[in-house]
């Protein structure tokens, strides 16, 4: 008679999906090993014209005077148990702007927190999201969880992605090599926020830039005059960048595909992320990227 | 460690550790991505003098902390769906492989992390506190609440005094 322990180590190996069997699998590796050597160097290098070029600029500014460009605000950032108006302790608060016809509102990552206090590993925390859009301190609607919050989740973007008029908010969870952006919807009347979904699944993009590859977003109008939020694949093959462009129409909480693209483009006309996402400020971590 | 470490690794360790992964991922193309990178990291580290005792853990433990990068994950399912899409209309997995993943996939991540690794991989407590990089005791937590998500989730049992002693 098996024991429970048993029976589930049967099921578990039974049901753990094989890979193919490869037989050039150890020259794959081989290539990934030089690959990862070639990149290596590459972000090495671009590093350093990184660090010379902001050197320079850094000269540049202080023999110019003042910067005339406000920098982008920054998220505030604390631990405060029962804040912003909700009925639980809170913590790990990331917030930022959001003007609404209300008055100056803001946007809020939080976690909620608990009565021993705020919980320490991220496996055991769940973020939510909120708006404040009267800007009277109080969230008047929460949703959440934010998914694979696994490192971080923070507060992203305050931006009109379907150009409505109606800012969406952007929330980011920070990845190994970059970040994953979910998006919410707002509605004033009544106060709410909602994911929005695409095929029934949380809409995300990627928004990182490493090496040799680079995830990005930015707003266009569609042929039909309709804004869509197009989300970027490049990829760097000096001297081009090959890059794939997939376009999405966002209306209420639904994200439909309307139109995908391909082309290959000069290395330096290649779409990266910035310290802006449609014309709005990125705040958090990846801000400034 | 060299190519012929690398060899023995992918004919008789490669397969199970990929299958672990992707029963925490909930994904095998992400789960073959992330262990072969964590095998050229491995690779790597040896070349620069770093001595890896145990190559079937270390790599396990670094492509789970891999997996975890949605970006990672959705890179390649991007790139791996044409062929996965081929794949699953030859050869689906069965009800109970089914039933199984979905049980493991309503675990939260320790937790899916911890069973894999005591359950599939056959790895002893401390080995999966030291491939998680937290302590016995949390493990020893985090298995049990696997355990009794599992044992109804999926029928099992569990009253197994014995395992638990073993955990202990």
């Amino acid at each position: 008679m098996p024991t429970p322990d048993e029976t589930l180590e049967r099921r578990m190996r039974a049901a753990a999906p094989r890979p193919d069997a490869a037989g050039d699998m150890l020259e794959r590796l081989v290539a990934r090993k030089r690959r990862r050597a070639v990149m290596r160097k590459v972000g090495t290098i671009v590093a350093v014209v990184v660090l010379i070029g902001g050197t320079l600029a850094a000269f540049a500014a202080v023999g110019a005077g003042p910067a005339t460009q406000p920098a982008a605000p920054s998220p505030s950032q604390s631990d405060a148990m029962g804040a912003l108006g909700l009925p639980y302790p809170i913590c790990d608060i990331s917030t930022m702007p959001l003007p609404t016809e209300k008055g100056p509102g803001s946007a809020a990552v939080f976690t909620r927190g608990t009565d021993e206090g705020c919980p320490k590993a991220f496996a055991d925390k769940t973020v939510d999201v909120g708006v404040d859009l009267n800007g009277d301190g109080t969230l008047d609607a929460t949703t959440g969880p934010v998914p694979d919050c696994f490192i971080k989740c923070e507060a992203f973007a305050v931006a009109d992605l379907n150009n409505d008029g109606m800012p969406e908010i952007a929330v980011s969870n920070q990845g190994a090599d970059g970040y994953g952006v979910y998006v919410y919807a707002i509605k004033t009347s009544p106060p709410s926020i909602a994911p929005i979904t695409k095929d029934g699944d949380p809409f995300q993009f990627a928004w990182a830039a490493v090496a040799a590859h680079a995830d990005a977003a930015h707003c266009e109008m569609s042929d039909r005059g309709k804004g869509v939020l197009v989300l970027t694949d490049a990829t760097f093959e000096p001297p081009d960048a090959s890059v794939d462009s997939v376009s999405y129409l966002i209306e209420g909480t639904i994200a439909t595909k309307v139109g995908k693209d391909h082309t290959t483009v000069p290395l330096d006309q290649a779409p990266e992320p910035t310290d802006q996402l449609c014309g709005a400020p990125i705040h958090g971590s990846a801000g400034g990227v | 460690m060299d190519e012929s470490d690398i060899r023995r690794f992918l004919h008789e360790s490669y397969p199970q550790v990929v299958g672990a992964v992707a029963l925490v991922a909930g994904d095998l193309a992400t789960a073959e991505d992330a262990v072969q990178e964590a095998i050229v990291r491995a690779w790597e580290r040896t070349d620069r003098g770093d001595q890896i005792d145990d190559l079937d853990g270390w790599v396990a433990a670094v492509a789970m902390n891999l997996s975890r990068s949605r970006l990672r994950h959705l890179r390649v399912e991007r790139r791996a769906r044409p062929r996965l899409v081929a794949a699953a209309t030859i050869d689906g997995p069965t009800p109970d492989a089914i039933d199984v993943r979905r049980a493991l996939s309503t675990l939260p991540r320790r937790q899916r992390e911890a069973a894999v690794l005591r359950f599939y991989l056959g790895c002893t407590t401390e080995e999966t506190a030291s491939a998680m990089g937290t302590s016995h005791g949390t493990v020893k937590s985090q298995l049990a609440k696997a355990r009794a998500h599992l044992a109804v989730a999926l029928g099992v049992p569990d009253t197994d005094e014995e395992s638990r002693h073993a955990d202990a």
